[in-house]
């Protein structure tokens, strides 16, 4: 199980990057190892599952990466649907892009609202994934984060 | 009439054998469950259409579609989204069976890669426990992946050879229900190649049924009593079903339960080669590849007294 400060680091984390609230984890736990913070749904469960030895509990949530903090694909298509921020909205055809590329030019407009980071990719069908964003004078770069196996389909269709 | 292809032509149980040889020349329709925890059945639909796939429903499984139209299916948005997971109708039958209900602990003892898992899931709207085991490593990479890709966080993912799956120390049994939906010899996908010859796997060293008896009773002793296990296969073959659930009725006071499955399915066969099956196996159901077309299955529940 999580701390009691890591889970705090946890949803204040969701909730100023993305404006995901905290109810949206409730009935949850949060359990963490050394590079990676799961999200396992909260059940009574038997005394004698304790002793089980787990390959993987629940959905893993965010990864540490360095000293930042960065949600996982599945957790971003889970959620994707709370975020209030850290939200770009992306075509399909854009998408293909970045997939094929690695990186995504995103011009001065659409950064607005939106900080340096790691951010959500909705499409109209919903939050696909994470990418992270960069930004300099021209104006903004969203860098591929989505999982090989993921870029390779989008890629192929 | 034809003669039922090797290794098939002792199986003379199956029915309709004539039009069963036919269906292993033809493709099956694709089927596709549609993921509850992600969307309503409504939007998923539309999201298939959306990228070029026209769907029917099926009846009796209100989240499955057949896939009518479309290419490229695990390549396309709604599969990358975990709207959809590809899979066989009567994949969703061993999951009927079992009738999963929320807040329930659950075993899924062979789940690899987590068809059925996700399934039982989505039945519970991901509340309670589903403890997902497979004794292949190399299997619980995708396990994990299905796991993640459909959104299920009631789900944890377990390491063990099925037939030493830890007892509990008090002896009572851990879960409300255990799937044990075994290894087998998969002759419900058989299909004939483009030459007319059947494709089957040439049986291994593996002796199956002991696999599968080891299985089936682990699964039952880690049924708290009053829980209920099913016991599936994708193959025809009577001695990887019938003669498991028989082995077990010897062993165990298990009861076969009755139980109506939403496709035409037949009742368990009372003896093959000379062996003789407890009658009650005949309430275990068999799904022939030409009656529902799709691959075969069996399926058995069986329940624990309380
Ligand atoms: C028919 S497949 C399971 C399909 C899965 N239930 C699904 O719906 O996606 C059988 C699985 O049993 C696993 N298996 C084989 N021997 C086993 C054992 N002794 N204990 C546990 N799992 C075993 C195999 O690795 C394989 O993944």
């Amino acid at each position: 199980m999580a701390s009691p400060s890591e889970t705090g680091l946890c949803l204040s984390y969701l909730d100023h990057r993305f404006g995901i609230p905290p109810e949206a984890l409730e009935g949850h736990y949060i359990l963490a190892t050394s590079r990676t913070f799961y999200l396992l749904r909260k059940a009574d469960m038997p005394a004698g599952l304790a002793t089980l030895s787990i390959q993987q509990a629940g959905l893993p949530l965010l990864r540490k990466v360095g000293r930042f903090l960065k949600p996982t694909t599945c957790a971003a298509q889970l959620l994707g649907r709370y975020a209030r921020r850290g939200v770009v909205e992306i075509q399909r055809k854009e998408l293909v892009s970045l997939a094929a590329n690695g990186e995504l030019p995103l011009s001065k407009p659409r950064l607005a609202g939106l900080d340096e980071g790691y951010v959500l990719l909705r499409l109209n069908l919903g939050v696909i994934g994470v990418s992270l964003l960069v930004v300099d004078e021209k104006g903004g770069r969203l860098l591929c984060r989505l999982p090989k196996a993921m870029r390779a389909a989008i890629v192929r269709r | 009439m034809r003669n039922l292809p090797p290794p098939l032509c002792d199986y003379t149980f199956i029915p309709d054998p004539e039009s069963y040889i036919e269906s292993l020349g033809e493709p099956f329709p694709l089927y596709v469950r549609l993921n509850t925890l992600k969307g309503t059945g409504k939007e998923i639909e539309e999201a298939l259409r959306e990228n070029g796939f026209s769907c029917s429903p099926v009846p009796g499984l209100p989240e499955f579609r057949r896939v009518d139209s479309g290419s490229g299916i695990g390549d396309s948005l709604p599969f990358l989204l975990g709207l959809i997971y590809a899979q066989s109708i009567t994949s969703a039958m061993p999951v009927a069976a079992l009738a999963p209900s929320q807040g329930e602990t659950i075993l899924d003892l062979c789940a690899a890669p987590g068809g059925k898992t996700t399934y039982l899931s989505q039945a519970m709207k991901d509340t309670g426990l589903v403890v997902a085991n497979d004794r292949k490593m190399g299997r619980l990479t995708a396990l994990t992946a299905n796991i993640k890709r459909m959104g299920c966080t009631n789900t944890v993912v377990t390491f063990y050879r099925g037939e030493m799956f830890p007892l509990p120390p008090d002896g009572k049994g851990l879960f409300d229900a255990v799937l044990v939906d075994a290894p087998c010899s998969g002759e419900g996908k058989y299909k004939l190649d483009t030459e007319g010859r059947l494709l089957f796997k040439v049986p291994g060293k593996t002796n199956l049924p002991a696999i599968q008896k080891g299985l089936i009773v682990r699964g039952f002793d880690l049924l708290r009593p009053g829980g209920r296990l099913v016991y599936s296969t994708c193959t025809l073959n009577p001695l990887e079903n019938e003669g498991v659930v028989d082995y077990l009725l010897k062993r165990r006071e298990g009861e076969v339960l009755s139980w109506e499955p939403p496709l035409p399915a037949r009742e368990g066969i009372p003896a093959f080669f000379g062996h003789v099956y407890d009658s009650r196996v005949s309430r275990c159901r068999r799904f022939y590849p030409h009656e529902v077309r799709a691959t075969g299955f069996f399926v058995a529940l069986i329940g624990k007294p309380e």
